[in-house]
């Protein structure tokens, strides 16, 4: 070649030196070049799943892979694993098939009425304490805070509950004392 | 001045009155109080402080109309006595 240095030219053994070293060839050169240039067309990826590295893949070849949102990916130019959902190119892959149905969990129960009857009618106290879970079962479920509204919701019950218990025992006890009551005064007089 | 502190929730003064003053007006007051704070912690302040001026309102009522019965109350009592004595 008329251009190629002499193997005596600075330049050419610097050449050499380069080209022996990374043991590449005219042919690999050019080829990464263009697949940088067609970044698009001949970018491979690879996946990362159950700690194994997989690929490479072209595009076309990922969505057979079943690849989901928080899947790793690593390709050319990648500094780090990224995850699926942050590489632009793969929208169309994982947004393909519509997405699993957010399941609406419906309230949990209040127990509102419930417990300001426990607070009129059975016990003061309890009642309070289950009314005051009950009003922030709804406030934090519109919130978005469900288990939380779900433990007042079980907090509300189980105050009422006691609250009925306690009205029940308070009833029970009175009755077997009017109950001893005459029965030692039928005793008395006989 | 915007202030984003917890507004007063008036929790333990609605129980006092629910249990000393005036039953219904009370539990009322707590209602509105035991909202204050959820709602403060879902973010929505505006309504936490709505909530608690309805606390403080129901608290407020239920704690003059039980001082009016009790004031009533002890009124027709003594009068009563001094009545019974006068007899």
């Amino acid at each position: 070649m008329q251009y190629a240095p002499t193997d005596s030219h600075p330049k050419a053994r610097f050449y050499y030196f380069f080209k022996e070293k990374l043991q590449i060839t005219n042919e690999t050169f050019i080829f990464t070049q263009a697949n940088r240039i067609f970044k698009n067309i001949t970018m491979e990826y690879y996946i990362s799943r159950n700690d194994r590295k997989e690929g490479p893949f072209t595009l076309d070849e990922l969505p057979e892979k079943r690849i989901v949102p928080d899947t790793l990916i690593w390709a050319v130019g990648y500094k780090e694993w990224k995850q699926a959902k942050d590489v632009p190119e793969l929208e169309s892959i994982l947004y393909s098939t519509p997405p699993d149905i957010p399941v609406q969990k419906p309230m949990p129960k209040t127990w509102l009425v419930e417990s300001i009857l426990v607070t009129l009618f059975c016990c003061l106290p309890f009642g309070i304490v289950g009314i005051i879970n009950a009003v922030k079962v709804d406030t934090l479920y519109y919130g978005g805070f469900y288990e939380e509204s779900l433990y007042r919701s079980k907090q509300a019950k189980k105050w009422i509950l006691w609250g009925v218990i306690a009205a029940a025992g308070c009833v029970a006890l009175y009755f077997f004392f009017l109950l001893f009551l005459f029965l030692f005064e039928s005793n008395s007089y006989i | 001045m915007e202030t984003n502190a917890c507004p007063k929730t008036w929790m333990v003064e609605s129980i006092l009155v629910t249990i000393f003053c005036c039953l219904p007006f009370g539990i009322a007051g707590i209602v509105y109080a035991a909202k204050v704070s959820s709602l403060y912690a879902s973010g929505k302040i505006e309504e936490a402080e709505a909530a608690s001026k309805n606390a403080g309102k129901w608290t407020k009522i239920g704690f003059i109309v039980g001082l009016i019965v009790i004031v009533v109350y002890t009124i027709i009592n003594i009068s009563a006595v001094t009545a019974l004595m006068n007899a």
